[in-house]
């Protein structure tokens, strides 16, 4: 699958791979990765139009009365092999500790 | 509300109308994030950086515009369409591009000579069948040559094959019009 895996594209993978069955929001990506929106978004979407995430809006419940829906990411089946695949090709060719680092700054 | 969250919801809200269709559910998404974070300037930042997303989107998606119109207008079939196309079929257009391409460039030689000629009386030299010639009709025939041969190396073969074919084709009327003069 072509997809460019910037350092910040890895850093969502592990972010999506800490939890891969919860569902997760934009801003709490952010601040996990220390991602600014304008990087992010554009991961993500490239992600979900790959089929590699999948999104969905918050179903209102008694938790968040009152509050508007947030839209949610997670891994499909797909995107968790792919971001398993390349933790494991990077764990191999060891570089992804520092490329990782260098991502976060 | 303070004046930097109202800005920068006012600017999402904007971003909401504008955005191409399909990534309206992302700025939707962008914008309920607003609500949730903490500080007036953060708020601002994560909306100034949402609004450079979708504005990059949006060229993104006038440029696919432009070049889907681009493409049908002249021809010019996408890679996967191409696979299609067997692989005759695929020489044909290519050599037929290469036609074209020549023809057009030759054409367009052809009535700029006249200001190619007022160019050449300007800078002091007397118009005569050679000057003309040199100056109108080597520059074109270099620049197809030129191109057929970076064509050819870029693996177009068929599209270098017709820009040769016709370079050939136009040098060789141009002598036999001088030769029956």
């Amino acid at each position: 699958m072509k997809l460019k895996l910037s350092p910040q594209t890895l850093l969502i993978l592990e972010a999506f791979l800490d939890h891969p069955a919860d569902w997760k929001y934009g801003y709490d990506l952010s601040r996990s990765t220390g991602l600014k929106s304008g990087t992010l978004y554009p991961i993500l979407m490239r992600l979900a139009d790959r089929k590699l995430l999948e999104t969905q809006w918050e179903a209102s419940g008694p938790d968040n009365l009152g509050k508007p829906p947030r839209h949610m990411y997670r891994f499909t089946p797909e995107g968790m092999q792919f971001a398993r695949e390349r933790r494991q090709s990077r764990t191999t060719n060891s570089v992804g500790l520092p490329v990782l680092n260098e991502a976060r700054g | 509300m303070g004046a930097a969250r109202n800005l920068a919801a006012k600017l999402l809200q904007a971003m909401l109308r504008y955005a191409p269709p399909e990534r309206r559910n992302w700025v939707e998404a962008m914008l309920r994030e607003l609500d949730f974070i903490d500080g007036e300037w953060p708020a601002l930042f994560w909306a100034l950086g949402c609004t450079t997303v979708i504005f990059r989107e949006c060229l993104s998606a006038w440029a696919t515009w432009l070049w889907k119109q681009f493409t049908t207008l002249f021809g010019i079939r996408s890679s996967q369409e191409e696979n299609k196309v067997n692989s005759t079929g695929k020489k044909t257009l290519g050599v037929l591009s290469g036609v074209g391409i020549a023809l057009a460039i030759g054409v367009g030689a052809y009535f700029l000579r006249h200001l190619i000629a007022s160019m050449l009386r300007a800078v002091g030299i007397p118009l005569t069948m050679w000057s003309h010639l040199l100056s109108v009709l080597f520059p074109t025939e270099a620049i197809l040559v030129i191109a057929a041969i970076m064509l050819w190396r870029k693996k177009h073969a068929p599209i270098a094959i017709g820009i040769l074919v016709t370079c050939f084709v136009m040098a060789a009327h141009v002598v036999v019009t001088l030769t029956s003069r």
